[in-house]
């Protein structure tokens, strides 16, 4: 019995010291690692929408409330107003897609004409080699330039036209959920955005 | 001075982790897919690896027998914590290429393996040391496995196009059942060469 405590007491100070460390650590980094967080945000809305200089977060149960909004918009997370001396060019919409591993993060720029203006990948847990080339600035340009009019589909016979986004080679699932997010922000920049 | 060289030339050759201990195959199966995977998760685990040895050999005449293995379990799961607390924090660049193998480290059974097998019978210098050859071991042996594989399966090494147009990429060898093959054949190749040392030595193979 007594050893019982002892081992206890011993597994117990391990364990303390474990989480003193560990709760030092955290909140000496937690500053720095909001920082730099804020940072690579503010870095993905830049990249889809480059000539902006302001970027005004507008509030989602704007939209939630209205009558437009049905389900498949729920992956849109978050909404910008780009702006450039005080006049809205763009709009720039933080949106998820399922992919093969987990949840992908997007942030997708769509022009006030309509168009795609870029995708950037924020996060996602696709295999290394396969659907993490989603990332690669050749996949992610098809989509600049192209209107949000119709819906994107996915072709696996390039040269892709207007519409469609050639297929990653053998990561079919990860290509299908980035266009089909890709789809619902341009959906959501049409009933929502684009002449409002 | 000999024993230390020894320690260390242990963790590369005879006892190396990926293709003699044969441990860790869950990340070696899982991130050997490029080249450059390969030495990052290597050097992540060289990093953690050390470090844990030599806590857990510091503690280790603290640590009774009885309940040693949560407490290298939370000593381990600690220090990884803060390791990639710290990396975010301080080195956002590095994060971005080493961030998604650190949490993948406390997973690596080679970690608590040296803790278990070496650092709490040994002394804090013999268990950086040991920390450090297991951890080169492992780095060479994943990132020739995930050369062979992104060779094969993309064209490609280290991100650079090899072959040109003239060779289709085999994208089995990227998928999981080329990460299987890769790796068997490369262990037979391995301890071949090594059994083929051991008799020209005169040893037992």
């Amino acid at each position: 019995m007594r050893d019982m405590l002892k081992l206890g007491l011993k597994l117990f100070l391990v364990c303390v010291i474990a989480a003193a460390a560990l709760g030092a650590t955290y909140s000496v980094t937690k500053g720095p690692i909001a920082r730099h967080m804020e940072e690579a945000d503010e870095a993905a809305k830049r990249a889809v929408c480059s000539d902006a200089t302001d970027f005004a977060e507008r509030r989602m149960d704007e939209f939630t409330a209205s009558e437009a909004w049905n389900e498949s918009y729920e992956n849109i997370k978050q909404v910008f107003d780009a702006k450039k001396d005080g006049k809205t060019v763009a709009y720039v919409i933080k949106v998820e897609g399922r992919g093969y591993n987990g949840a992908i993060a997007m942030t997708v720029g769509v022009d006030i004409n309509g168009s795609f203006t870029c995708m950037t990948i924020d996060s996602m847990n696709e295999t290394a080699g396969l659907g993490a080339k989603a990332s690669n600035e050749e996949f992610r340009n098809q989509f600049a330039g192209k209107s949000t009019e119709t819906a994107l589909t996915v072709t696996k016979n390039p040269p892709p036209n207007d519409t469609e986004i050639a297929a990653l080679s053998g990561a079919t699932i990860t290509t299908n959920a980035v266009t089909d997010a890709v789809n619902a922000a341009g959906a959501f920049a049409q009933a929502f955005l684009i002449n409002e | 001075m000999k024993q230390i060289r020894k320690t260390f030339a242990n963790g590369i050759l005879s006892e190396n982790p990926t293709f003699r201990l044969v441990l860790g195959t869950c990340p070696t199966l899982a991130v050997t897919t490029e080249a450059f995977n390969g030495i990052g998760m290597g050097l992540a685990v060289i990093f953690v690896l050390v470090f844990s040895n030599l806590v857990i050999s510091l503690i280790r005449n603290f640590t009774p027998e009885k309940i040693r293995i949560p407490v290298f379990i939370v000593v381990i799961a600690a220090f990884v914590t803060i390791v990639q607390l710290t990396i975010k924090a301080y080195f956002p660049d590095l994060d971005k290429s080493l961030g998604i193998f650190i949490p993948l480290i406390v997973v690596n059974c080679i970690i608590l393996g040296r803790a278990e097998a070496f650092a709490s019978k040994n002394g804090p210098l013999a268990s950086v040391v040991d920390g450090l050859g297991m951890g080169i071991g492992f780095t060479l042996a994943i990132t020739m496995i995930a050369m062979v594989r992104e060779l094969l399966g993309n064209g490609t090494l280290f991100g650079l196009a090899v072959f040109g147009d003239l060779y289709v990429p085999m994208l089995i060898f990227i998928l999981a059942p080329g990460g299987f093959l890769t790796y068997g054949l490369m262990m037979a190749l391995f301890n071949w060469a090594t059994s083929r040392g051991g008799r020209r030595e005169g040893g037992s193979a």
